[in-house]
């Protein structure tokens, strides 16, 4: 039995049927559903409904054996796992935005808010520039309206939730997409398995 | 003593299972004091990965620390030479910041250090100990290995700076192929050094098999010389069927400044992350103004195990026996006394308290232990 943690939402919809359609169906999985995990015997397979920012926890302490995580919460939250597959979907862009008319003072400690704390940090450690980090949860887009940050750093994915709120973005800091992770232990224990889902995987990306 | 050891937690019977192994082997028991001075640890901050020491002012005012490592405070306390080797185990517990809680945690080590002359025989007695350990824990059970001089000798042959290098290892650690993909272009690495990269990170299964690939891999002296030790390594330990468990593994990739040879890293089956990690670590000795030696060990981290290892049955006493004013002393003291001859565990009492659990209940009604049930 193989254990996937699967990312609640869009993203997790888009994964299950990628891992479905190489063999990996469970009749069973919905988002609608208030279930968490799912099993499906003959498959041999379990998933597990997890919050994204959750689901390298989860694979790291080896409840689940592999996950789908994106970019940019495995880059914030780095879990000791193996990282075997770009998996090409669930694009966006981590960048620095602000409001359209906003100028830069450098002479300023530089108000960030965020949901990605430790990718901020990095960013402007590399600058040598001082912050001041706001940690935010959600609705990041409305601290530089409010004037509770300077700017902020998240990810866009189209780019219009920044336009109707009349931000811009000022500064590209990595790409993201979604990862097929591994636990290191199962990795040890199962490789000829999880060889064959990431070979099916490139297999399906390549269709 | 068999029957005294089954009455432990299953922790504490591998503790002593381990101590045994290591006794036969010729390895001795190292005790040490819990603190050391901080002044020590701030010499060689750059061994302990940036990891905080928890430190306390003794009381003539000097800063002390709780011990972040074991290996250092052996080394520094070695009196081994090149003709005289130090085999020494311990049983000690280290005090680390927890990377998820950002607390201090008490982490439990055992752990064995071989100070001399690291010969071909050594490695093999050190890694064959290892997988007795692991197949102390588990059944299943894997030992990944590696060699740093392996990688150092292939990046010595790939024109990249000292942080092109690190992220390259960083990939290879993570065993990020398509990352690795993308730098390899990024950073303009000619394509057979690119293909030779790749195979490199794909390597992970059986020693046998996978040391036909890495011999092809070999581009210059040092590739060789680790590849021949990885090689003799094999020739002896093949004859065990130990060594089926080792697996050729370079996302070990380690540090540098520590590690010099053979790196390796036990996994079993039961514990979701690590729980062995050991090598060659002749550049710490160097450091350590002892450059005549070398060293090779590796320690158990007991901290995962405890929980994994956790017996609900361990809880639930053979037998629990309740007494009252009008019961014998006499004979449920000898009662018991044969109870615990025979290695069972007794739980007296006039009450029995919530979390007590037995298999059986007995009363000792005047001088007769009767059964009954709760």
């Amino acid at each position: 039995m193989i254990n996937i943690a699967l990312p609640k939402g869009r993203l997790g919809d888009q994964v299950y049927k990628l891992f479905s359609s190489i063999g990996y169906q469970c009749n069973s999985v919905s988002s609608d559903s208030r279930k968490l995990v799912f099993e499906d015997p003959l498959s041999g397979v379990r998933y597990f409904l997890i919050k994204p920012f959750d689901v390298g926890i989860y694979v790291e302490r080896g409840v689940a054996d592999v996950g789908v995580i994106g970019k940019d919460v495995l880059m914030e939250t780095k879990p000791k796992v193996y990282e075997l597959l770009d998996l090409g979907f669930g694009c966006c862009e981590l960048t620095v935005s602000a409001l359209n008319d906003y100028q830069d003072d450098f002479e300023s400690v530089l108000r960030v808010a965020t949901k990605y704390p430790n990718i901020a940090r990095q960013y402007y450690q590399g600058q040598n520039r001082e912050i001041e980090i706001i940690r935010l949860n959600g609705s990041i887009e409305l601290a530089p309206i409010l004037g509770l940050s300077d700017v902020i750093v998240d990810i866009v994915e189209t780019g219009s939730t920044l336009r109707e709120n009349h931000l811009k973005i000022c500064e590209h800091i990595a790409t993201s997409s979604a990862r097929l992770i591994a636990n290191m232990r199962s990795f040890q224990f199962n490789q000829s398995e999880i060889h064959a889902m990431t070979e099916s995987i490139i297999e399906m990306m390549q269709q | 003593m068999e029957k005294i050891l089954k009455t432990l937690r299953k922790s504490e019977q591998i503790a002593y299972q381990l101590r045994s192994v290591f006794e036969q082997y010729g390895y001795q028991k190292f005790r040490m004091a819990k603190f050391e001075a901080y002044d020590f640890y701030t010499n060689y901050k750059d061994f302990l990965a940036d990891s905080p020491i928890l430190t306390f002012t003794d009381f003539s005012g000097k800063l002390m620390a709780l011990k972040p490592d074991v290996t250092m405070s052996i080394v520094k306390n070695t009196r081994a030479t090149e003709k005289c080797p130090e085999k020494l185990y311990y049983t000690e517990s280290v005090y680390r910041l927890s990377r998820e809680v950002r607390e201090f945690k008490e982490i439990f080590q055992i752990g064995l250090e071989y100070i001399g002359k690291v010969s071909a025989y050594t490695q093999v007695e050190v890694i064959n100990l290892a997988l007795k350990c692991l197949a102390c824990i588990d059944e299943d059970y894997v030992l990944g290995v590696s060699h740093t001089g392996f990688l150092s000798g292939f990046f010595d042959a790939v024109p990249v700076n000292q942080t092109e290098k690190r992220t390259l290892l960083d990939c290879l650690e993570s065993k990020n192929l398509h990352e690795l993909d993308r730098l390899i272009g990024q950073y303009h690495l000619d394509d057979q050094l690119g293909k030779q990269l790749k195979m490199i990170a794909g390597i992970g299964g059986p020693i046998e098999a996978e040391l036909q690939k890495i011999n092809c891999l070999i581009l210059n002296e040092k590739m060789r010389i680790a590849y021949e030790e990885l090689q003799s390594l094999y020739n002896v330990l093949k004859r065990n069927q130990l060594s089926k468990a080792i697996r050729i593994d370079f996302s070990l990739t380690t540090d540098e400044k520590y590690y010099n040879g053979l790196v390796f890293r036990g996994y079993v089956m039961s514990v979701p992350k690590a729980i062995l990690s050991g090598g060659q670590y002749d550049n710490l000795l160097i450091r350590m103004q002892k450059p005549d030696l070398q060293a090779i060990g590796f320690a158990i981290y007991f901290d995962e195990l405890e929980r994994v290892l956790k017996q609900p049955e361990n809880h639930c006493y053979d037998m629990v026996i309740l007494y009252d004013d009008n019961s014998d002393l006499s004979v449920l003291y000898e009662e018991i006394e044969d109870l615990i001859c025979n290695g069972k565990r007794v739980y007296v009492g006039e009450n029995i308290p919530q979390k007590i659990k037995g298999a059986v209940y007995c009363k000792m009604e005047g001088n007769r232990r009767v059964e009954i049930q709760i």
